[in-house]
């Protein structure tokens, strides 16, 4: 096997199959901990904002 | 083993979600937008007026996401874009489509709903205007693809005008009309500079099609049609001193340094010094112009 070549994952054998290595596996847990954490604030400042909008809209603060 | 040898696909990371917004252009049009804000007359509540920008910097957004994806295999045939999360591998191409179609649904929707329809419709055309007009029509098949699309970039201050006060008049008609003619030599200059790469990508820019000279003259020449638009807010009594004295500040030194892009012969990238200056300065340029117009207006209002 050539380096330029980049075998399927069912190529390496059974103990590869369907998993990950640890170092693949922190690698997507770190991206999706980052995703979720920008979404939740994203979230939250919409919340803030809608609430904002809402209380100018119906007159609160003139 | 590393990761890349078995070609797992990795979840994009949040920032590449960001790099698709075009950050840098979101603040040149976040900017122009806050200035069209701030030059209406009337009032307007401040978080009314934020959820205007942002509504205006997310519809940026979503143009750039949409941009990107149709474009992810031009990118990486250019040097400058090769980096960008689709052509990189970074991102599978579905998913900025689905960032950029939700981007745009929600500020034109957000800017309708809390602020005006007016201005959500100009903003939703501006997002049509670049994603379909500009990206998928114009610039793949016309050298004068940066002049009609410029528009697509001039329609920000009219959106923050028309946030405030529901209506248009012909300062924000001449505010997009500085934008519109600004950006012929702003991209022009660049092209110039980066003919390789976007002759690479087979983008029929100015340069590759017509010649550097053509280009050059082209630059001049929108250089003059650019000073006469950007002064008549101040010779049609629309703005005071202040913006007058700055407009003809700036745009002396842009039709000088436009002059020294026209007179140059250089063919060779690396040797292309009026070109950048122009490039740069175009930036710089926007920027004070706008700045100043606000300011000016605040003052007179």
């Amino acid at each position: 096997m050539t380096d330029d070549v980049k075998p399927a994952a069912q190529d390496m054998g059974p103990q590869m199959v369907g998993s990950l290595s640890v170092e693949e596996s922190r690698l997507v847990r770190s991206r999706q901990a980052g995703r979720a954490r920008a979404m939740a604030v994203v979230l939250f400042g919409l919340c803030v904002l809608f609430f904002a909008i809402t209380v100018v809209k119906v007159g609160v603060w003139g | 083993m590393t990761v890349a040898a078995r070609e797992i696909t990795l979840p994009a990371d949040w920032r590449d979600f960001w790099a698709l917004t075009k950050p840098r252009v979101m603040s040149l049009v976040v900017f122009t937008a806050l200035c069209g804000l701030l030059a209406a007359p009337g009032e307007m509540h401040p978080i009314l007026a934020f959820t205007a920008i942002l509504c205006i910097a997310t519809g940026a957004g979503a143009s750039g996401a949409l941009n990107q994806w149709y474009e992810a295999e031009l990118d990486a045939k250019m040097k400058r874009t090769a980096g960008r999360p689709l052509p990189d591998g970074r991102m599978e191409r579905e998913s900025a489509l689905h960032f950029g179609i939700g981007l745009a649904a929600f500020s034109v929707g957000i800017m309708g709903v809390a602020v005006n329809w007016l201005s959500a419709g100009i903003l939703a055309f501006s997002i049509f205007f670049y994603a379909v007009v500009y990206t998928m029509w114009l610039k793949p098949n016309t050298p004068q693809n940066i002049v009609i699309g410029g528009a697509a970039g001039a329609f920000p201050p009219v959106i923050g005008w028309a946030a405030v006060t529901g209506d248009l008049t012909l300062l924000p008609l001449l505010m997009f009309a500085i934008i519109f003619f600004w950006t012929p030599p702003h991209f022009w200059s660049l092209a110039l500079f980066m003919k390789s790469d976007y002759g690479a990508a087979g983008i029929p820019m100015l340069p590759n099609v017509s010649g550097q000279r053509v280009t050059r003259n082209q630059i001049f020449g929108y250089s003059f049609v650019l000073a006469a638009i950007a002064m008549a807010p101040w010779y049609l009594g629309m703005t005071g001193a202040v913006y007058g004295v700055t407009t003809v500040a700036l745009n002396l030194v842009f039709l000088g340094l436009a002059f020294a892009v026209w007179r140059s012969e250089t063919t060779e990238a690396q040797m292309m010094k009026a070109e950048k200056r122009l490039f740069a300065y175009s930036v710089l340029y926007l920027f004070i112009l706008f700045a100043a117009l606000a300011f000016d207006r605040m003052l007179l209002v």
